[in-house]
């Protein structure tokens, strides 16, 4: 009788005990961690939202308190605009090519062949090469002057040399360029998941019905994939949003400032100009911009999963 | 007739892939070649690839030379091998607890790591830079943080966790522990299997494959990762091989002496270490960049 | 428990890892000595670590500019023809200091020059490191103005040219330049016999010159090039437009005005463009200088027939077999007057925050060393004009082969007319990069109308400003 009750109320205590060490352990892990990451991130936050009311060179001083003048700045100067604007629609640009390229490289993968993986190794490899040891061959193609780089085997083979660097195109271009070939690793292969992840029978019932390869593309193919496209348009939209490496590295903003990008405008006057109020406020709209970019990109996903 | 179309459309295949995958592979054709010459001879060419009159190694052993690039290149191993344990080890405690264990503010910890991943990092570049500089006690600086130059210029902050990068991996971790039977914990329970031996003796051998995804994207990730060091540290033998190259790579365009085959070097060391780990380990690399897909 | 125990314990572990990390990191053991010195980084010579301190109290001096550390040495060495001028002084700089001043250990910086230089030493300072002593040419009078330089002192200065000290705004001294120069008109003799001009005439007017070098770049047909005003996107390009400004007596602006909206800017900025015809393409407006020398000097190339550049090239191009001419810059045609910028100044202060003893120790070497006749006479022989009232009276050191360009220099100097580029109160790093950018390399790479590339320019820098 005792004994029964004995083991009714040990088999009783015995998860609680359990649920308490568990606790106890869960929050040993976690607080530390979280609370270490929280100190490198959310003070930062927090005074980066400080910092870009003030005026503060580093040198020694203090910040000082200056209100709105910051962003009276950025908004009274049309430059700040027009780099804002640029870092949008660059960023924008090179992540759609990006996403296009990505699928149609994505198309040619999915196929059965034993060579396949030796493509799909040399379009990854540039992904895991870092960005600041692959440009030095794009400036060293990109030279102006006509007996140089590229130009040089443009001339050789009877065409005429471009200036790159006069050209706000041409930049564009090779900026795009190469990010498309730094990135489009990753996201033909999660296309390559996508496709690979659609139900074969709908394929054979429209060659059934006579469809066209680009027909099955067109009505089978994309719609699965409407997802996985989110997917990608949506991480990289903050990466796009704060692309500077290649334009630094590539362009340096030229030609004239036409390739110049907001975020390439922070770096600068933060570690260059030791400008940090101003670099702080630039942060701040762009942060801010980033932000609704995603949550509107957030948004749609949710309502094209209503329906 | 169906059958020669098949075969064509193959060849059309075979030829536009390889036309594709040469395009892709030319910028490290170009910078291996380079690498290969003297800084006279480099320029003078009118050929698409730059192919040496006579093969050179001097650049080579500068990028292994004590006054080169041995420092840097030591630092970023080190630098790499430390953030894949730190994030390997911080995956798993914390992705376990959270997926296991029953406690009062679960779903804060997850709701904080997913929104983690919409905070636009350019919001904490600045602040950390400053709050860094301004660590109290450090390099000279007093209870008030001023003073000195706290941990700028100083080779620990190679080591610094600063961002929330690792919280993705905790997260997928989490992720993957819904699908790892309870069954292995309860039987090692019932053999008496502390937590921490369970973490070492059973999740790691059995979560291997999302382990080594972790491990891998996390060692990948930190070793091209030239931006950290590059604003934190001013003196190259404190840097990484990356860190270098940027400053290198952002002076070819301005006023100076140019060695367009010794940056080729260091960036073909910088680029190999890289090259081998996906040769070996594109599966891990692959499924991380799927899984990260399916959890979006 | 034993969970709590084992966590604190890997917490503790990790805390030391790191910490171990960082205080091995400023203090360099003899084994850590594996300090790369790579283009444009510290570095620490071999064997310094060793030297026996008598005096007990062993001060170290962090100098940048003024020696050349091992890298540079061993590429100096590797010249076709090996060391010239200039590398001498650096390399003997550093040798005389060190057989000088055993006590004292030395640590050669290469920061570069120009824009890579000021954000160098601007993040040292920032990061209260400061080297002991920075070095600069246009952003010398910023430093010098936001209070991080320190006052040479008095006995510095004496016998020492004023146009060779930074004042601030106050008026004190804050820094002392061991060279200078000014912009000349250079040409290759042979170019100009080709194109069937008379090699012994120099242009003197600003349509002459024009003139002149169109006939050569029609000549050369893709051959050779007459050249022109270089425009460079950095502040190469506004050092050589500023005496073309001065020449009709307006400038950029300085302190807190900016003067785009003149109409003698904008005449200037026309010529400027007029000019870049005779470049190839991509070459006035680089983004790095060198091409332009090298197709002005260099053995293989000397295709360019009209350089402007300080004194110095005339040393240069007369080492790589140039037939020289060299000629004042032309004037405008109407109502031109002689102006000119000082060029290639290197100013050397002490920053804020270096130690009393390391400031003297420091003011020491620079003027008995880096300053002494002896080591300046390399300047000398590299046609630039040097600080010491001396040496600057000294009529003897400015006559025989190449020295027409520094002779035309040093009278300039005697008489006290020319003075560095401007520089402003507010944003200077930013207010240069929208004029070298934005006006110069805009003006010579676009056919946009000058009066809008000037407006646009000038309402961007208004507000930077104020």
């Amino acid at each position: 009788m005792s004994a029964i009750a004995k083991t009714a109320s040990k088999a009783k205590r015995r998860p609680s005990a359990r649920r308490r060490r568990e606790v106890r352990r869960a929050y040993l892990v976690l607080l530390p961690f979280f609370i270490y990451i929280a100190l490198w991130n959310l003070v930062p936050l927090l005074y980066g939202l400080y910092l870009g009311f003030t005026e503060y060179n580093a040198l020694g001083s203090s910040p000082k308190w200056v209100g709105l003048a910051n962003f009276q700045t950025f908004f009274s100067v049309p430059e700040y605009g027009a780099l804002l604007w640029r870092q949008i629609w660059m960023g924008m640009l090179a992540l759609l090519c990006n996403t296009v390229i990505s699928f149609l490289l994505a198309l040619a993968l999915n196929v059965q062949s034993r060579v396949k993986g030796i493509f799909r190794t040399a379009i990854y490899v540039p992904n895991v090469s870092a960005v600041s040891a692959t440009t030095a061959v794009f400036v060293a193609l990109l030279n102006p002057l006509a007996n140089q780089g590229l130009n040089k085997i443009i001339t050789a083979l009877g065409g005429t040399a471009v200036t790159w660097s006069y050209s706000q195109f041409w930049m564009v271009f090779w900026i795009v360029a190469y990010f498309v070939w730094q990135r489009v690793g990753p996201a033909a292969i999660i296309w390559l998941g996508g496709l690979q992840g659609i139900d074969p029978s709908l394929y054979e019932a429209a060659k059934v019905d006579g469809a066209s390869f680009w027909q099955q593309v067109r009505y089978i193919t994309i719609p699965g994939l409407k997802f996985i496209a989110m997917y990608i348009l949506l991480t990289g939209i903050i990466g796009a949003m704060q692309m500077f490496d290649v334009v630094m590295f590539i362009s340096k903003g030229n030609p004239f400032g036409l390739t110049d990008v907001l975020m390439y405008r922070i770096y600068r006057d933060g570690f260059i100009n030791f400008n940090l109020g101003m670099a702080g406020a630039e942060s701040l709209v762009l942060g801010v911009v980033t932000v609704l970019f995603a949550l509107f990109y957030l948004w749609l996903q949710r309502r094209s999963e209503d329906e | 007739m169906k059958k020669p179309a098949r075969a064509v459309t193959k060849a059309v295949w075979l030829v536009s892939m390889t036309a594709v995958s040469l395009l892709f592979a030319y910028p490290f054709l170009y910078s291996i070649l380079g690498s290969l010459m003297l800084k006279a001879d480099f320029g003078n060419m009118g050929t698409l690839l730059p192919i040496p009159q006579s093969v050179t190694f001097k650049n080579y052993g500068y990028v292994f030379s004590v006054d080169g690039g041995a420092a840097p290149l030591f630092n970023s191993l080190q630098r790499a091998a430390w953030y894949t344990l730190w994030t390997v080890a911080m995956s798993i405690l914390c992705g376990y607890v959270l997926a296991r264990y029953e406690f009062r503010g679960k779903k804060f910890f997850i709701f904080v790591i997913v929104a983690a991943q919409v905070v636009p990092s350019v919001l904490t570049l600045l602040p950390s830079y400053i709050l860094v500089s301004r660590l109290p006690f450090l390099g000279g600086n007093n209870w008030m943080g001023q003073g000195g130059h706290g941990l700028i210029n100083n080779k620990l902050m190679l080591f610094l966790p600063l961002g929330w990068g690792s919280l993705m991996w905790v997260f997928l971790f989490t992720q993957s522990m819904k699908s790892f039977p309870r069954a292995i914990e309860e039987a090692a329970e019932i053999d008496g299997c502390g937590f921490w031996r369970m973490m070492v003796r059973i999740l790691l051998p059995l979560q291997g494959p999302i382990v080594a995804v972790i491990a891998i994207n996390t060692a990948l990730g930190n070793w091209n990762d030239w931006l950290t060091p590059f604003l934190y540290i001013n003196n190259v033998a404190d840097s990484t091989l990356t860190a270098w190259l940027a400053t290198l790579t952002s002076n070819l365009q301005q006023f100076g002496d140019k060695d367009y085959p010794k940056v080729f070097a260091l960036a073909t060391m910088a680029v190999i270490p890289p090259f081998l780990i996906f040769l070996f380990f594109q599966k891990y690399i692959i499924q991380g960049i799927a899984s990260a897909g399916v959890k979006g | 428990m034993r969970t709590t125990r084992k966590f604190a314990a890997l917490l503790v572990a990790m805390v030391m890892c790191l910490a171990l990390v960082a205080c091995a990191a400023p203090a360099k053991t003899p084994a850590d000595s594996a300090a790369p010195t790579g283009a444009g980084n510290e570095t620490e010579a071999p064997g310094e670590t060793a030297t026996p301190q008598a005096s007990g109290e062993g001060v170290k001096l962090s100098v940048v500019m003024l020696g050349y550390n091992d890298t540079q040495i061993e590429a100096a060495k590797a010249k076709d023809g090996g060391p010239v001028n200039s590398d001498h002084y650096y390399m003997t700089n550093r040798e005389k200091a060190e057989a000088a001043y055993p006590d004292i250990a030395f640590e050669w910086n290469d920061w570069g020059w120009a824009e890579a230089l000021d954000q160098k030493q601007r993040a040292a300072i920032a990061a209260n490191t400061p080297p002991s002593c920075i070095a600069g040419e246009s952003f010398i009078p910023t430093y010098a103005n936001s209070g991080i330089l320190q006052e040479v002192p008095a006995d510095v200065l004496e016998g020492i040219d004023p146009s060779f000290i930074a004042y601030g705004a106050d008026g004190k001294p804050y820094a002392i330049a061991y060279k200078t120069s000014i912009f000349m008109l250079f040409y290759n003799k042979d170019l100009l016999s080709r194109a069937g001009l008379d090699p012994e005439v120099a242009p003197t007017t600003w349509s002459e010159w024009q003139r002149m070098s169109e006939q050569i770049t029609a000549a050369g047909n893709g051959e050779y090039w007459g050249g022109g005003v270089p425009s460079f996107p950095h502040n190469g390009g506004a050092l050589r437009a500023t005496p073309f400004f001065r020449q009709l007596g307006t400038d950029f602006g300085g302190n807190d005005s900016i003067n785009l909206s003149d109409p003698k800017v904008q005449q200037v900025l026309d010529y400027i463009r007029t000019m870049d015809k005779n470049f190839p393409a991509g070459l006035g407006n680089n983004s790095d200088e060198g091409p332009m020398w090298n197709a002005f000097e260099k053995k293989g190339e000397q295709n360019l027939a009209f350089a402007v550049n300080g004194t110095w090239q005339e040393a240069s191009a007369l080492r790589n077999g140039v037939n020289l001419g060299v000629a004042p810059l032309p004037l405008p045609d109407e109502g031109g007057e002689i102006g000119n910028c000082l060029v290639g100044t290197v100013y050397i202060g002490v920053p804020v925050g270096v130690s009393p003893e390391e400031t003297s120790a420091f003011w020491d070497f620079y003027k008995n060393v880096c300053l002494s006749a002896e080591q300046l006479q390399y300047w000398i022989d590299e046609s630039c004009v040097v600080p010491l009232t001396s040496m600057i009276e000294d009529d003897a050191l400015y006559e025989g082969e190449g020295k027409a360009g520094l002779r035309v220099a040093i009278d300039a100097l005697r008489a006290g007319t020319y003075s560095g580029q401007a520089s402003f109160a507010k944003n200077d790093s930013q207010v240069w990069e929208i004029i070298n950018q934005q006006v110069l390399a805009r003006v010579t790479m676009t056919q946009d109308p000058i009066d809008q590339i000037c407006q646009q320019a000038q309402a961007q820098i208004e507000p930077l400003l104020k």
